[in-house]
């Protein structure tokens, strides 16, 4: 009984038996895999030294310098207004420049600003050197010196009181959050 | 109207700017189209020194403002003239280069906001073909013989498997299409439409005047950055007289989603209050004075108006 379990029984049954030369047939079909069917095999999984570690991320390519840049930021939109007097004098002169007119010193204020060309002129220089631009919902309505003096003489405010705050500095416990979540 | 009109009224944020005064039109007009005076209006030579434009390019604008800088079309007075600059996109501070006309009857009419509305949805709605359809009890495959007896089962009497209360029958009242939603509102209502669009932009600062599509390069970064450092808002729909336009905007806007390019005679109101802000040719606010401004004085048409005329604009 115990002969059964000895170790030449043991090889005789579970070792390979000599194999006999077979005659290498040519296969009758040819199975092309136009997929990547071989490259996910088994071992494919364990890449042993073929790909090198690099950090993600710096192959991006670098963004191309545009070809005409921005000159600086976009221009602020908000005004504030010179003090009233300094803006009558520099209006004053301005009207006359583009007008012409050698008229008494309160005259600019009732003077026409609807006739072409020192209206073009008036009001580019304004924009240029005041930094505030009339806009074309309100063209209509500089007729005279003065309706140009109010335009001029209201402030404009440009950011919200979120973005004022963010310019500010501000105690260590407040953050604001610009990003929505 | 009521619930369509919230949208409205959120694109269109304040009119105060416009300082318009909606319950004292005159007529057809707005009071801020008048004047109390009786200077006449005059075109000369520019003077205005701008080192940035050179001076074979201001000799050109100033022709153009010669030539396209009125209106064509007389406006009776004691209207006046809506104004609006004009300006460039050759370089990213040509912003002033002269003072255009705008006709008040095109860019400064009272704001039908319920014709606006009308518009709209009509150019949503008169293309629609909606191709739902149902199978009735009669269409649904099946149902031809009676399930069960009328009397003697105990269960409810049935003629059909294939009757609405069934599951897998058919529907009773469901849509039978294709189905098609063409209408067409009137053509002065589509007309003024058009031309409250047009106020509202002008009105809103949301419309700007060029005197031509020339970009100095193709490139989009030129375009985005050119839009944001004038402040020109998040979309922009520019509209030029030809459907042939410079190679060089047509690549640079190509690839962008925000900025729109087409020809004069795609103009619509959808597209203006789709994009926030309209930006014009010269030639092409003229165009669209002519085109607006004739259907004020027309008659009654013999024939139909897609039949061929010879004396319409």
């Amino acid at each position: 009984m115990a002969a059964y379990m000895c170790r030449s029984f043991y090889l005789f049954t579970f070792q390979q038996r000599p194999r006999t030369c077979l005659l290498r047939a040519a296969p009758f079909a040819v199975y092309r895999t136009y997929s990547n069917a071989n490259a996910g095999g088994f071992w494919e999984k364990f890449s042993f030294g073929k790909h090198s570690k690099e950090p993600l991320g710096t192959q991006l390519p670098e963004p191309e310098p545009p070809v005409v840049p921005m000159p600086s930021s976009p221009p602020n939109l908000s005004y504030n207004p010179p003090e009233a007097a300094e803006l009558e004098a520099f209006l004053s002169s301005v009207v006359r420049d583009a007008y012409s007119t050698h008229t008494g010193p309160e005259d600019w204020r009732c003077q026409d600003v609807t006739s072409e060309p020192g209206r073009t002129r008036l009001l580019a220089r304004l924009a240029r050197e005041l930094g505030r631009t009339v806009p074309g919902s309100q063209l209509h309505e500089m007729r005279r010196g003065d309706d140009v003096r109010r335009f001029y003489s209201i402030p404009v405010r440009d950011k919200n009181r979120l973005e004022q705050m963010a310019t500010k500095d501000l105690p260590p416990n407040i953050k604001i959050n610009w990003d929505y979540e | 109207m009521a619930v369509g009109m919230q949208g409205m009224w959120r694109t269109i944020a304040s009119l105060g700017k416009a300082r318009t005064h909606w319950g004292l039109c005159f007529g057809r007009r707005l009071p801020s189209s008048q004047a109390s005076y009786s200077s006449l209006w005059q075109r000369g030579n520019l003077e205005i020194p701008r080192p940035i434009v050179s001076l074979d390019k201001m000799d050109e604008i100033e022709s153009m403002l010669l030539r396209l800088g009125t209106c064509e079309v007389p406006i009776s007075k004691p209207f006046v003239p809506r104004q609006a600059w004009l300006e460039s996109m050759r370089d990213y501070d040509e912003q002033h280069l002269g003072l255009v006309d705008l006709h008040p009857d095109v860019f400064g009419v009272p704001p039908r906001l319920d014709h606006l509305h009308q518009v709209v949805a009509w150019q949503r709605n008169y293309k629609r073909i909606s191709h739902a359809h149902t199978k009735t009890r009669a269409e649904v495959r099946g149902g031809g013989r009676k399930p069960r007896p009328q009397k003697g089962t105990g269960m409810s009497r049935q003629g059909s498997i294939r009757s609405p209360i069934w599951r897998g029958g058919g529907v009773s009242h469901g849509p039978r299409g294709p189905k098609s939603y063409y209408y067409m509102l009137p053509m002065k209502i589509r007309v003024l439409g058009l031309k409250v669009a047009l106020t509202i932009k002008h009105a809103q600062d949301d419309l700007h005047i060029i005197d031509s599509l020339d970009l100095p390069t193709a490139d989009p970064q030129y375009m985005t950055d050119f839009v944001r450092y004038r402040h020109w808002g998040d979309s922009v729909l520019i509209v030029d007289i030809n459907d042939q336009m410079p190679e060089n905007i047509v690549k640079a806007t190509e690839t962008l989603k925000t900025i729109g390019l087409i020809p004069a005679v795609a103009i619509n109101v959808y597209s203006m209050l789709k994009y926030q802000t309209l930006v014009l040719t010269l030639p092409t606010v003229r165009f669209l004075e002519k085109k607006l401004l004739w259907h004020d004085t027309r008659f009654t048409p013999l024939y139909p108006y897609h039949m061929p005329y010879r004396d319409i604009p």
